[in-house]
């Protein structure tokens, strides 16, 4: 049986669109790729298990590997989307800044 | 009077919405740096097993510095980033990464083919690139602000 990959992926990107809220869309363009590529190396694995190029533990063995891939994907997206938000925060505290100094009559912030 | 109670409360929001969750460390030249270097390592020994795989050359028993090799070099980049504060998700990126080599030792030691090379080859290149990303966004942002 194969893996449907275009269904894991969306799947996983339905996943971590919701998990990310509205800093998705600046953290699109790097994740959905990524979530794809792994939907497509389950198949690559299964693919081989399937062939009989690996036995069943070897194929367990890929896809612990692939967990940690996919921990690590997520730990990129969780960053980048920290970053987002920094930035974001960083804007507004600029803003604030300037009604601030702007208020007491120096440069506070 | 007021206006400065005001311009206060302003000033204590804003510093309170700059700390906190949304920190992050600031880039580091020597993680990326590593990060890159380690991903071509890995990559060459990677090239190399795959050509050599089910040969003498290519047996565990033929390979077991570079694993410590890089172990060490996933421990020395660990060390770097635990430096700095705000780098939990460079500290677990390289766990994740030094896992992997261990899983690839235990698959070594039983014997690998070139089709599961690759498959792993892969799955170390999303690694690094995921590492080398955060650190470049972290670059990004600084030049940016």
């Amino acid at each position: 049986m194969n893996i449907d990959v275009g269904s894991l992926a969306k799947t996983m990107i339905d996943d971590v669109r919701a998990a990310a809220g509205d800093r998705w869309t600046a953290l699109r363009a790097f994740a959905e790729p990524e979530l794809r590529k792994l939907a497509q190396t389950l198949e690559d694995v299964r693919q081989l298990h399937a062939d009989g190029d690996i036995t069943a533990d070897r194929a367990f063995e890929l896809v612990q590997m692939q967990r940690n891939v996919a921990l690590n994907v997520l730990c990129s997206i969780e960053g980048l989307g920290v970053l987002t938000a920094r930035a974001a925060l960083d804007a507004a505290a600029r803003a604030a800044g300037a009604i601030v100094n702007r208020l007491v009559g120096f440069k506070l912030i | 009077m007021r206006k400065r109670a005001k311009a206060i409360l302003i000033a204590a929001i804003a510093s309170v919405l700059s700390c906190s969750s949304y920190f992050i460390a600031e880039y580091n030249q020597a993680v990326d740096t590593g990060a890159t270097e380690l991903q071509q390592k890995v990559d060459r020994f990677l090239t190399g097993l795959e050509q050599t795989a089910g040969t003498p050359d290519g047996e565990y028993e033929q390979h077991i510095a570079f694993y410590d090799e890089v172990r060490n070099d996933v421990g020395n980049l660990r060390g770097l980033a635990s430096t700095q504060r705000g780098n939990d998700l460079t500290r677990r990126s390289l766990d994740l990464i030094g896992d992997n080599v261990d899983r690839l030792e235990a698959m070594h030691a039983k014997g690998i083919s070139p089709k599961e090379i690759a498959i792993v080859r892969t799955l170390f290149d999303t690694q690094f690139r995921m590492l080398v990303q955060l650190e470049n966004a972290k670059k990004r942002k600084e030049s940016a602000s």
